[in-house]
C-alpha cells in the first residue's frame, strides 16, 4: 500500500467508512511506516479535539428575541397594507374633489386664453371665478332651505349618521389599528 | 401526527406559541452552528436570530419528507457562509470569547476553567483557518454529527463532495498541527542551546 493512498483513507477511517479488509491494510501500514504513523496522530489529535468540543449555548433569551423580531416584522407587514389602504382612500377622494376642481379651472383658463388682451383674460378669471362661488352660494342656500322647509331634512339626518358610521368604522378597522400596530412594534 | 409535526402545521396556521416551541428546540444547534463558523457570540446570535426569522417566513415552503432540523440547518449553513463571504477576513478576539461557549462544568474553578476557555480558542482558531465550505462540513460533522448524505441534503451537494471536503479540512487542520509541532520543537532546542552556551 502506498503512503498517499493511506492518507487519502484517514478520513474514512475517522468516520469508521473503512470496510473491513481495507481496514487491516491500514493498520497493517501504519506498523510499517513511521511517517504515515506521524501523521496518522496529528490527524487522531485534531479529531478528539473537535470531538470532545461542547455545543456553545446560546443566551437565554435568544428565543424570546426571536419571537419579538417576528412580532415586528408581522406589524410591519400590517402596517404597510393598512397604510397601502389609507393611500388608496386618499387617492380615490382626491379623485373625486380635486379632478372636477382642475376641470372647471381649466375650463375657465381656456375661455379667459380666448380673450385677446391680459387685463381682460384677468377681469375674465376673476369673474368665472366669482360666478361659481355665487352658484355654488347659491346652491348652498337651496339645499339648506330645502332641508329645513320639508321632509328631506330627514333624509339628511340619516345619510349625516350613515356617514358618521361609515367614518367611526374606517378608523377602528383602518387608523387605529395602524396605531396600536406602531405601538406594539415600537 | 408526532409533535414536531403538529409544531410546524401550528405554527404555520400563525400559532406564535407554537413557533416558539420549535425555536426552543433547535435553537442550541442553530446557535452552535453559526458561533462555530462565525467566531463571536454577537455574530452568532445574530445569524440564529435570522436564521429562525427565515424559518417563520419560508416555513410554509417547508417539505415534510426532509428531516426538520437538516432543513433548518440549511437556512443557518447558507446563511453563516454567506455572512463569511462577504466579510472575508476572519479572525477571532481573544477577549470576545463567550462564556457561554464554555460548558458549565468549566466554570466551578478558575484552572479547569481556564483550560477550557484555552481549548476553546485553539478549535475557534483551527475553525478560522479552514475556507467556509470546509468549516461547515467539520461543523456538521462533529457537533451536529451527520452523516455525509444528511450533510450532503443540508449543503445541497453530493455525497462524495462532502467526504472530499471533509478530507481537505481535516488535512488541512492535520497540517496546521504539524507546521506548529515543529516550530516549537526548534524553538525548545533553540532555548536549551542557547542556555548550554551561557556561562
Amino acid at each position: 500500500m502506498h503512503c498517499l493512498e493511506l492518507q487519502e483513507w484517514m478520513s474514512l477511517k475517522l468516520d469508521g467508512r473503512l470496510l473491513a479488509e481495507e481496514q487491516s491494510l491500514f493498520e497493517a501500514h501504519l506498523r510499517e511506516c513511521p511517517a504515515c504513523a506521524r501523521v496518522w496522530q496529528q490527524w487522531q489529535e485534531i479529531d478528539s479535539l473537535f470531538a470532545g468540543a461542547p455545543m456553545a449555548r446560546p443566551p437565554v433569551d435568544l428565543a424570546a428575541r426571536v419571537l419579538a423580531r417576528v412580532e415586528r416584522r408581522r406589524h410591519r407587514g400590517a402596517l404597510g397594507s393598512s397604510l397601502l389602504v389609507l393611500a388608496l382612500g386618499l387617492a380615490v377622494l382626491a379623485a373625486v374633489y380635486v379632478l372636477p376642481a382642475l376641470g372647471g379651472f381649466c375650463l375657465v383658463g381656456i375661455s379667459a386664453a380666448q380673450t385677446p388682451s391680459l387685463w381682460a383674460t384677468l377681469v375674465g378669471v376673476v369673474a368665472h371665478f366669482l360666478e361659481i362661488v355665487v352658484a355654488l352660494g347659491e346652491a348652498c342656500r337651496l339645499t339648506l332651505w330645502a332641508a329645513v322647509s320639508s321632509r328631506s331634512i330627514l333624509i339628511a339626518i340619516a345619510y349625516a349618521i350613515l356617514a358618521a358610521a361609515t367614518l367611526a368604522t374606517w378608523l377602528r378597522v383602518v387608523v387605529f389599528r395602524v396605531m396600536l400596530g406602531r405601538d406594539v412594534a415600537g | 401526527m408526532d409533535e414536531e409535526r403538529v409544531l410546524i402545521e401550528r405554527a404555520r396556521a400563525g400559532d406564535q406559541t407554537a413557533f416558539a416551541g420549535l425555536v426552543e428546540a433547535y435553537q442550541v444547534p442553530v446557535y452552535n452552528l453559526a458561533y462555530r463558523m462565525l467566531g463571536t457570540a454577537a455574530e452568532a446570535e445574530e445569524a440564529a436570530q435570522e436564521t429562525f426569522l427565515r424559518v417563520y417566513q419560508r416555513l410554509h415552503t417547508y417539505d415534510a419528507e426532509l428531516k426538520l432540523s437538516s432543513w433548518i440547518l440549511a437556512i443557518a449553513s447558507h446563511y453563516c457562509i454567506d455572512r463569511l463571504r462577504r466579510r472575508r477576513l476572519t479572525w477571532l478576539p481573544i477577549e470576545e470569547l463567550p462564556e457561554a461557549a464554555v460548558p458549565a462544568k468549566a466554570q466551578e474553578a478558575p484552572e479547569p476553567e481556564f483550560l477550557a476557555r484555552e481549548k476553546q480558542r485553539e478549535i475557534q482558531g483551527l475553525l478560522a483557518l479552514l475556507p467556509e465550505a470546509y468549516r461547515v462540513v467539520i461543523v456538521l460533522r462533529y457537533w451536529q454529527d451527520l452523516s455525509y448524505e444528511e450533510m450532503a441534503q443540508v449543503l445541497g451537494s453530493t455525497e462524495s463532495a462532502v467526504k472530499s471536503r471533509l478530507h481537505r479540512a481535516r488535512e488541512m487542520l492535520a497540517d496546521h498541527l504539524a507546521r506548529r509541532q515543529t516550530v516549537e520543537t526548534t524553538n525548545g532546542l533553540g532555548r536549551r542551546v542557547a542556555g548550554h552556551a551561557l556561562p
